[in-house]
C-alpha cells in the first residue's frame, strides 16, 4: 500500500462522509475485491462473503463521518469487514446445522481435489486448487493473517491492528502460518516440490 | 544495525522474499548476501506459489446491489428529515418534550379546578333543591313524583 494510495482513500472517505456517491463508487471499485477476499477467507462461502461485502460498504456509507485518520482508511475498512464476518461466524456457530453442512461441503471439495490428483498428473489449474485448499485448511487466524499480508498488500503492523493483536503476536502467527503452508504444500503434492526445490 | 544470519532467516520466514517489506534498511551488499541464501530461494518459491492463488470473485451485480441499498437508505433519511414524525421531534428535542409534559399537567390542574368548582356549585344547587323536599316535619311530597 503506497502513501498516495492512503491519501486517495482518505480523500474518498472524507467525500463519502459528505454524502458523495461518486466517491463511494470509486472506493467500492478500488477496495471491494479486498473486502470480498477477506470475507471469503473467513466465511468460506461465496454468497455469505458477498453479503458481508455489501453490508461492509453500507456500514462504511453510514459511518464514514466517524472515521478518525489515526489509521489508514483501508485498515479501517478491513477492520469493519473482519468484525462483521466474526459476527456472522458467531451466529453461524449458534446455527450448528448450517455450519456443519458448509464444513462438510468444504471437506468434500478438498477430498475430491486430492483424489483427482492421485489419478492424474497435476496441471496448472489443479495446482491453483491445491494452493487454495491448502490455504483454506489453515486454522482461521492463520488463514486471516496470510490473506491480509499476501493478498491485500497490508503490512504486518497494520494487519496486527486489524486483527487486534500486538505486532509480535501477529508476527509469530504469520511465521507459523507460512511454515504450515510450506509443509502442507510439499507433503500433500509431490509435484509442487518442484516449486520449492527447483525440480520437475 | 546489520541483521545477522539468524535475523535474516527470521525475516525471510516472516516477510518473505520481498526485501522492501523488511523492517530494516539493507545495503546492496546485504541484499546480495540474502538472495544467495537457500532460505531465500525457499521463501521466493512459497511466495510464487501463493501468488498463483485463484480467488473467487464477487458477482458483477454486487456494486449495483450495494448502490441500490445506499440510495434506499438516502431516501429514507431524506423522508425523516423533511416530514419527521411527532415522536421523532420529541426524542430529538428534550426541551420541547419537557414543555409538552408541563403544559399537559398545567392544563390538567386547571381543568380539574374548574371541574371541582362546577361540581361544588351543582351540589349546592342540589342541596337547596332538596332542601324544599326535606322539612322539619319529614319528607315533603311536593317534589316527589306521583302517578
Amino acid at each position: 500500500m503506497t502513501v498516495s494510495d492512503n491519501r486517495d482513500d482518505r480523500y474518498l472517505v472524507e467525500q463519502i462522509a459528505r454524502g458523495n456517491q461518486n466517491a463511494f463508487q470509486e472506493l467500492f471499485d478500488k477496495r471491494a475485491g479486498d473486502v470480498f477476499k477477506l470475507s471469503y477467507s473467513l466465511l468460506l462461502d461465496h454468497q455469505t462473503a458477498e453479503d458481508a461485502t455489501q453490508d461492509t460498504f453500507v456500514k462504511l456509507w453510514q459511518k464514514a463521518a466517524d472515521w478518525k485518520p489515526d489509521a489508514s482508511a483501508k485498515t479501517w475498512l478491513l477492520t469493519i469487514t473482519r468484525n462483521h464476518c466474526l459476527d456472522i461466524l458467531r451466529k453461524r456457530k449458534n446455527d450448528r446445522k448450517k455450519h456443519q453442512e458448509l464444513y462438510k461441503e468444504h471437506i468434500t471439495t478438498l477430498h475430491n481435489v486430492k483424489t483427482n490428483h492421485a489419478e492424474r498428473k497435476i496441471d496448472e489449474k489443479n495446482a491453483k486448487k491445491i494452493i487454495k485448499n491448502t490455504l483454506f485448511e489453515l486454522p482461521e487466524r492463520q488463514r486471516e493473517a496470510v490473506t491480509l499480508v499476501y493478498y491485500m498488500d497490508v503490512h504486518n503492523y497494520e494487519a496486527a491492528r486489524i486483527m487486534g493483536l500486538k505486532v509480535r503476536a501477529f508476527d509469530s502467527l504469520l511465521a507459523r502460518a507460512r511454515r504450515t503452508l510450506r509443509e502442507k504444500l510439499v507433503d500433500e503434492q509431490d509435484d509442487l516440490k518442484g516449486y520449492f526445490y527447483g525440480t520437475e | 544495525m546489520e541483521p545477522n544470519k539468524q535475523d535474516r532467516i527470521y525475516y525471510l520466514e516472516l516477510y518473505g522474499h520481498d526485501l522492501n517489506r523488511w523492517p530494516v534498511d539493507l545495503s546492496a551488499q546485504q541484499k546480495q548476501k540474502i538472495t544467495a541464501m537457500p532460505e531465500y530461494a525457499a521463501a521466493l518459491a512459497l511466495d510464487e506459489v501463493m501468488n498463483q492463488m485463484d480467488w473467487p470473485s464477487p458477482s458483477p451485480n454486487l456494486k449495483q446491489k450495494t448502490l441500490a441499498q445506499i440510495t434506499a437508505l438516502n431516501e429514507r433519511k431524506t423522508r425523516h428529515e423533511t416530514v419527521p414524525p411527532a415522536l421523532f421531534i420529541l426524542i430529538k428535542k428534550p426541551a420541547f418534550l419537557v414543555t409538552c409534559v408541563t403544559a399537559f399537567f398545567c392544563l390538567g390542574l386547571l381543568s380539574g379546578t374548574q371541574f371541582h368548582v362546577k361540581t361544588k356549585a351543582q351540589i349546592d344547587y342540589n342541596y337547596f333543591a332538596l332542601g324544599s323536599a326535606y322539612t322539619a316535619y319529614g319528607v315533603s311530597t311536593e317534589n316527589t313524583y306521583e302517578e
